[in-house]
């Protein structure tokens, strides 16, 4: 040190970074102990015996687990797209206007799903679906791929209404004025520069219909788990470590999801 | 002239029109399948009681309602305040406050900690915030129990060192429910406050040092107030999903710890109480309305201030 | 349209344009007339409504009354992809997912020329704004002046008839928008294409126009060359708005044609107006501050004035005097020499202006 005058620093302040760097181990201690133990040779939890890949195997094999990890996947990509689509659309009608009538209320609604507690949602749909399976005897799996489609627009629509805000509504105008028609100016400037905001929304939704558990939970018929759903069914069992390996998985897949979303996020800037 | 005039008026409801055209999709989906639904909760709170679940159509009962609060006496049939109901409800209300009171004490200087890194880092240190917010919540959830459960890493732990001879129980606690709850929202605290922290002029900082306040003093009459919207944000953002909490206290409360949640829940599996579970559904969202309008207001008069 | 040979036509005629947004009137019925071939200047303070009558040229906003014409033909109703009209967007609005070259061909692949064509075109383009070694870049990665020059390129591309300039200097530095004034003055002579532009700069309007029309809250307050605009102002906005002016109160004491006598404080003066105003009427008389010679001794036609403070400023002095009815008045000398010796603040001095460099303003 080539100065032993300490200055004084302004920003400071006693015993917030011990309690800030604590919070980040805490925040990550559990998550980190459960992938290490996925690892662990040993059939018993909380036993160290070794790194080995046993439990990924076992799980793959349990027909359970691989078919529920194979339906989160398929509901995940199916609503999220279905939602970026809609969230899409709805944000170029919504977004980049004057005001005008009904737009509050428009808004309000799609935002809808973020503000009903998962809960209420869950046994709303449970109530209404019910009724329409005694009426069809349609049973199959368009409940939750609709259930999970409406809660994901709300969230593809974020990183979408943030990207057409900050994109200027010049460019259009500037393609329009070389002569482009409506469906031109959309096909060359709108989408290409809107698509990482769509990328973006597409993740996000993945990542949020992968995560559900409870309107998953009110909304399946028998057979047909998420892997969070049979997760939460095997709660009163004894947590075997093809749980952990399964869970692994789809952490690590969200994990990926959402490091790639905060990529395409901060491209935009 | 009015050539001109009605080709603008024209255009304008073209305008209008495709705009409403283009927000049809996700507007019904929403409706049909997050929004609509709710009336119906609202109607069945208002039905009797079907004998197998359900309930009988078209017979009107305020009994849903009713039996929120009170219960009916065995012998007299009079009506007596529920108290299982009631201690549920508490529980819940208090494991929100706690939570968000928790979340604030962690969360505030989590926040300031991040807004005082270089601003290089301050992406990184935000992404490794939110990351696990994003993620799958009960496999979190799943973690933490692992942790904590009598033949969890903590308990080993202690016992292999001899600070104690049997395990603690930690699992199925409001103990273990509390911390659920901080560590899954402790974003929603983190990000408004770490906002408005950012946002803070810090000149508003030296001057406060310049005129003589000391550490403490400055925290409390120049940084508090500065970020005064971010935490009131932060806590209504956080006490929301906790009341409507259901993942955490059923995987680390068990099944005697219940909060609205899960009493919610249990009324359309084996109480078979639909009226009831729609009332009880409905109290929630009220709640759960009341406390964004709060929150919207807030951010308003925030916008407000802002402008002047 | 009309045969190519037909010069008389006006390229852009606006009439009797009403544009309301909502409550507010942007514009309050505007005529004006622009010529094939010039550079026409929409000279205002900001929030005056000459970028809304710019984008109601181009067709981004459609007027709530009146015709817009384009070589005689209404185009009022047409949206602006089929309008022969480019525009120079203030932040120049270059698409950032594309490369250079693809910004300055995009109008022609719009209107489906082949790609030969657009190839040769971007070519010369990319040469007439001297950024041949740019094509394949994209457009972040230039310089704020480059960005303008391919704005231009791309605005030129298509061959408008007319081409519109939002403020497209503004974000550049001040030797820069030097150097593009002169390159736009050069582009629209090379061209041949009738320039419309809009600044609040008064310089930018003087050193470039053909004609400037002067707007002020939603009106043409006057349009004419960059002298009749200056030195003849039509009111007492224009006046102020273009270059620094005094202003002195007074009233008519007689008249001959359009040349007035001006009863003022301390003395008359005479006046030059575009009317004739009757004597007696109330007027005031504008003096550019470089046009005033400060005299020490009372002299025929001087007025009276109180030195109140010199300030000293290279190639010029500044006098702040006070006239006699109390109004201030600021003028200007060249020092044309290292031994002139300035008036001292306190004299009593006299201010003297001829004839020609008065002008009579009405109201």
């Amino acid at each position: 040190m080539p100065s032993k005058v300490k200055s004084f620093n302004l920003r400071r302040m006693p015993g917030f970074t011990p309690i800030a760097l604590a919070i980040f181990v805490i925040l990550y201690a559990p998550i980190v102990s459960l992938v290490v133990y996925s690892f662990n040779s040993e059939s018993s939890v909380g036993v160290w015996g070794g790194w080995s890949l046993r439990w990924y195997v076992s799980a793959w094999n349990n027909e359970a687990i691989q078919r529920a990890t194979l339906n989160s996947i398929q509901i995940a990509i199916i609503s999220g797209a279905a939602a970026t689509v809609m969230a899409l659309m709805a944000a170029l009608a919504m977004t980049r206007t004057r005001p005008y009538r009904g737009l509050t209320t428009k808004y309000a609604l799609l935002n809808q799903p973020l503000m009903v507690p998962e809960i209420v949602t869950g046994v709303a749909l449970l109530i209404v679906f019910a009724r329409i399976k005694v009426w069809t005897g349609y049973t199959g799996p368009a409940y939750i791929f609709l259930a999970h489609t409406a809660f994901c627009i709300p969230f593809a629509y974020l990183p979408i209404r943030a990207r057409l805000i900050g994109m200027d509504l010049t460019y259009e105008r500037a393609a329009a004025d070389l002569y482009a028609p409506p469906w031109a100016t959309f096909r060359y400037v709108t989408l290409p520069l809107l698509a990482p905001g769509a990328l973006a929304g597409f993740l996000l939704a993945f990542a949020i219909s992968l995560d559900n558990v409870v309107i998953s939970e009110f909304v399946k018929s028998g057979g047909q788990d998420t892997l969070p759903t049979y997760m939460l069914g095997q709660l009163r069992r004894d947590m075997t470590p093809e749980v952990n390996a399964a869970a692994t998985v789809l952490l690590v897949i969200s994990i990926l999801a959402v490091s790639v979303f905060f990529v395409f996020n901060r491209k935009k800037n | 002239m009015s050539v001109t005039k009605e080709h603008s008026e024209r255009l304008r409801r073209e305008d209008v029109r495709q705009r409403w055209l283009l927000s049809v999709p996700a507007l019904i989906t929403i409706i049909l399948f997050a929004a609509g639904p709710l009336l119906v909760v609202l109607l069945f709170s208002f039905m009797e009681r079907g004998d197998y679940g359900g309930v009988k159509f078209g017979q009107f009962s305020l009994e849903g309602w009713i039996s929120v609060v009170f219960t009916k006496d065995i012998f007299d049939d009079s009506l007596i305040l529920a108290e299982a109901n009631l201690s549920i409800f508490w529980r819940s209300v208090k494991l929100a406050l706690l939570t968000m009171i928790g979340a604030l004490l962690v969360g505030f200087p989590t926040a300031y900690f991040i807004a005082n890194r270089p601003a290089s880092d301050r992406n990184l240190w935000l992404f490794l915030i939110t990351i696990p917010f994003w993620t799958n919540l009960l496999v979190r959830t799943f973690a933490i129990m692992d942790l904590i459960r009598n033949t969890g890493h903590i308990n080993r732990t202690l016992m292999s060192l001899g600070v104690i001879d049997e395990p603690i129980q930690m699992l199925f606690t409001d103990g273990a429910v509390l911390f659920g709850l901080v560590y899954v929202y402790l974003p929603l605290m983190v990000l408004p406050i770490y906002a408005s922290l950012e946002k803070l002029d810090h000149r508003l900082v030296e001057a406060g040092y310049d005129l003589y306040a000391n550490r403490f003093q400055v925290l409390r009459h120049v940084v508090l107030p500065g970020c005064k919207p971010g935490i009131i944000a932060g806590c209504i953002l956080v006490f929301i999903p906790a009341i409507g909490a259901y993942v955490t206290p059923r995987v680390l409360g068990g099944g005697k710890n219940m909060m609205m949640g899960n009493f919610i829940e249990q009324q359309f599996g084996p109480a078979r109480n639909w009226p009831l579970g729609s009332a009880l559904s409905i109290t929630l969202l009220i709640i759960v309305m009341v406390l964004l309008i709060a929150y919207v207001r807030q951010d308003a008069k925030k916008g407000d201030t802002d402008a002047q | 349209m009309k045969p190519e040979t037909d010069f008389k036509t006006p390229s852009v005629a606006a009439e009797g344009i009403v544009k309301d947004f909502g409550t507010f009137t942007a514009l309050k019925r505007v005529d004006l007339t622009i010529d094939q071939n010039e550079f026409f200047t929409l000279l205002g303070p900001s929030g005056c409504g000459k970028t809304t009558l710019l984008r109601l040229i181009a067709g981004f906003e459609a007027p709530t009354e009146g015709e817009i014409k384009l070589m005689g033909e209404n185009i009022a109703t047409l949206p602006p992809f089929k309008r022969s009209i480019n525009t120079v967007f203030q932040n120049y609005a270059l698409f950032p997912h594309m490369t250079v070259s693809e910004n300055i061909g995009f109008g022609l692949k719009m209107l489906g020329k082949p790609r030969a064509e657009i190839a040769a075109r971007v070519d010369e383009m990319l040469a007439l704004v001297k950024l041949q070694d740019f094509a394949k870049r994209r457009t972040g990665q230039l310089s704020g002046g480059q960005q303008q020059r391919v704005a231009l390129a791309r605005a030129l591309a298509p061959s408008p008839r007319v081409l519109l300039l939002d403020e497209p200097l503004s974000a550049l530095d001040y030797k820069l928008r030097k150097e593009m004034q002169v390159e736009l003055k050069r582009l629209q002579t090379e061209t041949g294409i009738t320039f419309i532009f809009v600044t609040h700069d008064q310089e930018e309007a003087l050193t470039m126009s053909d004609r400037i029309a002067v707007m002020s809250a939603g009106e043409v307050l006057q349009v004419g060359d960059a002298r009749a605009i200056y030195d003849r102002p039509a009111n007492r906005f224009v006046a102020d708005f273009i270059g620094e002016a005094n202003f002195l109160e007074g009233r008519v004491e007689s008249r001959e044609g359009t040349q007035h006598r001006v009863a003022l404080a301390g003395g008359t003066l005479a006046a030059t107006g575009d009317v004739p105003v009757d004597p007696g009427a109330a007027v005031t008389v504008m003096i550019r501050p470089e046009h005033v010679q400060i005299v020490a001794e009372k002299t025929e036609g001087g007025l009276p004035a109180l030195l109140e403070r010199t300030v000293f400023l290279g190639t010029d002095t500044h006098y702040y005097l006070r006239m006699q009815d109390g109004a201030e008045f600021i003028a200007r000398e060249q020092n044309r020499s290292a031994t002139v010796t300035p008036f001292a603040p306190g004299a009593n001095v006299h201010i003297m202006v001829d004839a020609q460099s008065t002008r009579l303003l009405r109201d």
